[in-house]
């Protein structure tokens, strides 16, 4: 254990952190107040946080730092993506339609944490309601990669994902649906995690697409997100969805003796550029030199996952916002006209914007009345598809290694004006999703790409409830390539 | 049979009304145009084939059942204080006993 | 216009045209489950409650809430089921139905549409003819949206989320006073099963009626939905509207009043439905499965256990004590009002009471005595009490004092009678006595009741009964003393 010094608290993990609040070598205060501090200067450079709560923040490591009992995450700031619930702070999802929502209620992911001694900090920035891959879609205005500014965080769990890189706080909750935040983890050079779907309670997380949804962590270590998934997975009687079967066990392992990986040859061949196919070819390299055996294999339904995934969240999404109608909680149109049917649109038209509405009427029509057969219910027996096809490939592996990105972090702006193209950034992480199998999203090395140099990320993406697994095997990759110590330049920012 | 991955404007526009989406007119235009060429790509996924498949709703999928937690028992639990929640609304005050809404013309559907 | 009913059909005839014409009747009721929480919360149900004073995170669909099931819910709609004979599905699962109203959070209703929990079943009527079930689903209440009180409409989400069976019968009914039957059968069915209380006041029993008409034979007609009927009487006179005005506007041919597939409203006072502006089509609801909620397996165990709650269907009941018993029908009526009444009865009957006397000792004493007398007695102890009586060992005014005794102090009546020292004489030769003493110095009585006017001996009755203390069978001494005039 390196010696405490007051200015490399930002260097340290999560685990670490909270080990030496615990022992009283570091005042939790001290962390608490200089987290704050940086956060504050550096949010008109990244625009990570939505809200931001220094005051109930010390006031919280006040009384941490007298308590008796302390936890695995004692003293530790860890941010919350904006649309997980937090009672008394401001959860807007990014929407003008929800702007001032402050929830009544705590979510139980986020309970959890705080239980075992994390201190929420804010709410951070995000596509608006999850819908995004680039941060673009905020109608606070994006947030910017630490790695390089001009360049998008990657989404929907943008804000969550700077913050981590721009060592804002070590350890942050986001949302991963259809890869939205191990897309970010690529883009932004960190570990990220999404849980097997129905593991991690979705109690207050604000659904976009209820089937796919999972409350997944973003951090500088593996051994970070294996803590945060140990103290949040677990059944809860407020999601009947959260089941109580539990995770497997997984001692952590020195290398890759005796375990199979997978590439399939479908996900290798969406690398766009070369600089991106050498990083993830190292990877692969990595996973020989340490032991583990390596075989091709053929997801041919990849190619359809975007479609397949689009069309069933949508149709959620769709259903999951008819909610907000600016009757009881958010942002209520000014009343021009005094009806409520004319309430409701205005509100809905005037609060929404326009990703969100692009993707409502999508998913509206997609299940309308003579269309619901060909769309909807087409796209959810594909979805058995992809699943079958996941199933048959654990016959011929322990777990699956792929690229988590076509492509490392694109600048803001690029590809804000075509949908489709956002979309596509989608390919590698949705087919995952839409078995909602587990996926520990690792740093691979940095490349050269348009004059600078940015991160990329691989995933390793084990079978249901082989969480722990892939977190094992990525904690060895990661230690193999060297990337387990990466630090963005923003580490070295002063606030 | 309809041919079904032909998209047609009128029925997106329907369904921005289904939706309680009341664009102006040139946003009408375009975002139904930037959703029918979505469609259209998406139209791909018609070629895969699924006869005999049952669709697949949730993320258990093939997995089977996972075992369903214990039924919730029925006993009551306190609510939140009303204040708590009409505080929330717009155009309501939190000492109001109900909702405040604009008023409604006609009865539910 | 007015229709004549043809004698015993269900048949119409028009004087005007000379045509008959038949209803084609449907019912949807919908019936609040007996539950202490709501269906997928833990808030409290409470008729009366103060507005909002019930609600949660999940019933006002705060962003981020979600929906778990409450266990007796699904336990008290698979016994409803059971309960009118229908098949329970091994698996069933949840879906949204999708609308915008003020009174609906979610902007959707969790319900059931492709896989409801039980289908099939049926009600049979007095006549023979079954009413079809087609199904009953599970489904959450709506809240409560107040239109008539100021410039907004306002909104009380108490009842948000209240579970809640719907029943659809097949278009089995011919006839309003059937409908009501069918109604009346159902709602007793509900209680004894212990499914619901059914008060239509509280709003606990909702009932929407699907009429058309059609000439004999002929194709269906053009279906309109009638909704906010709260009283069986309403329902019928609603459906005899609508008969009316379906008839009249066919016959007129009238394209003015053609008959168009919509949703009309009882209108209370004036006795007439009105057609609600609809808007452009029928709504399109846009079901879904509810992904927030596993699918459901109803293992045959689980069956099982609600089949044993059931208790004997109150028709079979009241057979079998007309039957066995020999109970008059209007008695049997009145004790399966409530199943808590008539296993009562029944429990009374197993301690020994003579049923019939039983019968009528408890409507016409223990129930009038006070509103809550069943709560403060045994039966047994009040079989104790009639089977004195059928005995003549208690007077029945007797017994009427000592009833009273014990609902106020819960003495045992028999202790009661000791203490009171109100049992009867039984013994033939003390009432003789008796009555040898009253009949001294009324010569002139014997001599009517010896020349034929038995009735004379009325007169020594009382005087007679007088001597008893009360404590001789009127009968018996009016008997004993014509015997010993007739001696004399």
């Amino acid at each position: 254990m390196t010696r405490p010094t007051p200015n490399t608290w930002l260097h340290l993990d999560a685990t670490q952190l909270a080990y030496e609040h615990r022992s009283g070598a570091r005042s939790v205060v001290d962390t608490i107040a200089a987290c704050c501090a940086r956060s504050q200067r550096l949010q008109p450079r990244w625009n990570a946080f939505l809200a931001l709560d220094c005051e109930r923040a010390l006031a919280r490591a006040h009384t941490l730092e007298h308590a008796a009992t302390r936890g695995r995450l004692h003293g530790v700031p860890i941010a919350v993506k904006a649309n997980l619930a937090v009672e008394g702070l401001e959860s807007s999802c990014a929407s003008r339609m929800l702007v001032g929502w402050r929830a009544p209620y705590t979510a139980t992911a986020v309970a959890r944490l705080e239980a075992e001694g994390a201190v929420v900090i804010g709410t951070t920035n995000m596509d608006e309601y999850a819908m995004g891959s680039s941060g673009e879609s905020s109608a606070f205005g994006p947030t910017h990669n630490p790695w390089d500014e001009a360049r998008a965080p990657g989404g929907s769990s943008s804000g969550s994902a700077a913050a981590v890189a721009g060592h804002l706080v070590p350890l942050a909750l986001g949302s991963d649906t259809g890869g939205s935040v191990r897309q970010p983890a690529a883009w932004c050079g960190l570990a990220g995690f999404k849980p097997t779907w129905g593991r991690i309670s979705r109690y207050g997380l604000v659904a976009y697409a209820s089937s796919l949804d999972c409350v997944a962590p973003l951090a500088r270590s593996m051994r970070d997100l294996d803590l945060a998934l140990d103290i949040m997975a677990g059944p809860d009687a407020r999601d009947a969805t959260c089941s109580p079967t539990a995770l497997h066990e997984s001692a952590p392992f020195k290398d890759l003796q005796g375990l199979v990986l997978g590439v399939p040859h479908e996900w290798r061949a969406a690398l766009s550029d070369g600089p991106s196919r050498a990083a993830f070819e190292a990877c692969v390299e990595a996973a020989r030199a340490a032991g583990a055996r390596i075989v091709e294999l053929s997801l041919p339904l990849t190619r359809h996952a975007v479609s397949c995934y689009y069309l069933l969240a949508t149709v959620e999404a769709a259903s999951n916002l008819a909610r907000f109608d600016g009757l009881r909680y958010g942002v209520r149109a000014a009343a021009h006209s005094s009806s409520l049917a004319a309430s409701i649109s205005s509100s809905r038209t005037q609060g929404f914007g326009a990703e969100v509405k692009r993707r409502i009427v999508l998913g509206t029509y997609a299940l309308s009345a003579g269309h619901a057969e060909a769309w909807h219910t087409h796209a959810a027996k594909v979805r058995t598809l992809v699943c079958r096809e996941f199933d048959e490939a654990w016959g011929a592996c322990d777990a699956l290694l792929g690229p988590t990105t076509p492509f490392p972090a694109i600048r803001l702006g690029e590809r804000s004006n075509d949908p489709l193209s956002l979309y596509a950034c989608d390919a590698l992480t949705t087919p995952v999703s839409l078995a909602g199998l587990p996926a520990a999203a690792l740093r691979t090395p940095l490349v050269e790409h348009e004059g600078g140099q940015l991160p990329t990320g691989a995933q390793v993406v084990t079978p249901h409830d082989a969480d722990r697994l892939a977190l094992r095997i990525a904690e060895v990759l990661e230690t193999q390539l060297g990337t387990q110590a990466l630090r963005s330049p923003a580490a070295e920012v002063q606030a | 049979m309809t041919d079904s991955h032909s998209v047609r404007i009128p029925d997106l526009r329907n369904a921005a009304h289904l939706a309680r989406l009341d664009l102006a007119e040139e946003e009408a235009v375009v975002l139904c145009g930037e959703v029918a060429r979505i469609l259209e790509h998406f139209a791909a996924l018609q070629a895969v084939p699924v006869a005999g498949v049952e669709p697949c709703y949730t993320a258990v999928g093939t997995r089977g059942l996972p075992p369903a937690p214990d039924l919730r028992e029925d006993e009551a639990q306190a609510s939140l204080p009303r204040a708590a929640l009409l505080g929330l609304a717009p155009q309501t005050q939190a000492d109001d006993e109900f909702y405040r809404v604009p008023k409604a013309i006609g009865v539910a559907p | 216009m007015n229709l004549v009913r043809q004698a015993n059909t269900t048949t119409w005839l028009s004087p005007h045209t000379g045509q008959v014409w038949e209803l084609v009747i449907g019912l949807e009721v919908h019936c609040q489950l007996a539950t202490r929480s709501k269906l997928f919360c833990g808030c409290a149900i409470e008729f009366g409650a103060a507005p909002n004073t019930r609600v949660c995170a999940v019933c006002s669909a705060q962003p981020g809430a979600l929906p778990v099931l409450n266990g007796e819910a699904l336990r008290l709609a698979v016994r409803a089921g059971l309960a009118l004979g229908c098949s329970i599905a091994a698996r069933t699962h949840f879906d949204r139905k999708h609308y915008f109203y003020c009174d609906l959070p979610k902007g959707y209703q969790i319900s059931q549409a492709t896989r409801p929990f039980c289908t099939g079943g049926g009600v049979r009527l007095r006549s023979g003819k079954l009413v079809r079930l087609q199904r009953i689903h599970l489904e959450e209440d709506a809240g409560k949206a107040i239109h008539d009180r100021g410039p907004w409409t306002l909104v009380d989400l108490n009842r948000a989320g209240v579970p809640l069976i719907e029943s659809v019968t097949e278009a089995d009914l011919s006839a309003p006073e059937e409908a009501v039957e069918y109604l009346t059968a159902l709602k007793e069915m509900l209680q004894h099963a212990g499914v619901s209380a059914c008060d239509m006041e509280k709003g606990e029993l909702r009932c929407d009626v699907n009429v058309s008409v059609r000439k004999p034979g002929a194709a269906y007609g053009t279906k309109v939905e009638i909704k906010n009927l709260n009283s069986f009487r309403f329902v019928a006179a609603a459906i005899e509207y609508e008969l009316q005005r379906q008839v009249a506007a066919l016959e007129s041919g009238d394209p003015a009043q053609r008959l168009v597939q919509e949703t009309r409203l009882w209108d209370t006072e004036q006795g007439v439905t009105r057609s609600m502006r609809t808007k452009e089509g029928a709504a399109d609801y846009r079901y879904m499965p509810e992904p927030d909620l596993p699918e459901l397996q109803l293992p045959a165990s689980f069956v099982e256990r609600e089949r044993s709650m059931l208790g004997e269907p109150p028709a079979e009941r009241r057979a079998r004590w007309q039957q066995q018993w020999h109970l008059a029908a209007k008695d049997a009526e009145a004790l399966t009002q409530t199943r808590e009444l008539a296993d009562w009865f029944e429990a009374a009957v197993r301690a020994g009471a003579p049923p019939k006397e039983c019968a009528s000792f408890l409507l016409n004493e223990v129930l009038t005595a006070q509103p809550d007398s069943l709560s403060l007695l045994l039966p047994r102890q009040v079989a104790s009490l009639v089977t004195m009586v059928a005995a003549g060992e208690v007077s029945h005014a007797s017994a009427r004092s000592v009833l009273r005794v014990t609902l106020a102090e819960g003495t045992e009546p028999e202790v009661v009678v000791q203490q009171q020292g109100l049992r009867m004489v039984l013994d033939t030769r003390q009432i003789e006595a008796w009555c040898r003493q009253a009949l001294v110095g009324r010569e002139a009585i014997i001599a009517d009741v010896k020349a034929g006017k038995a009735a004379a001996v009325n007169a020594l009755l009382g005087p007679a009964l007088k001597l008893a203390a009360g404590k001789a069978n009127a009968a018996v001494v009016r008997e004993t003393l014509l015997r010993l005039i007739a001696e004399s």
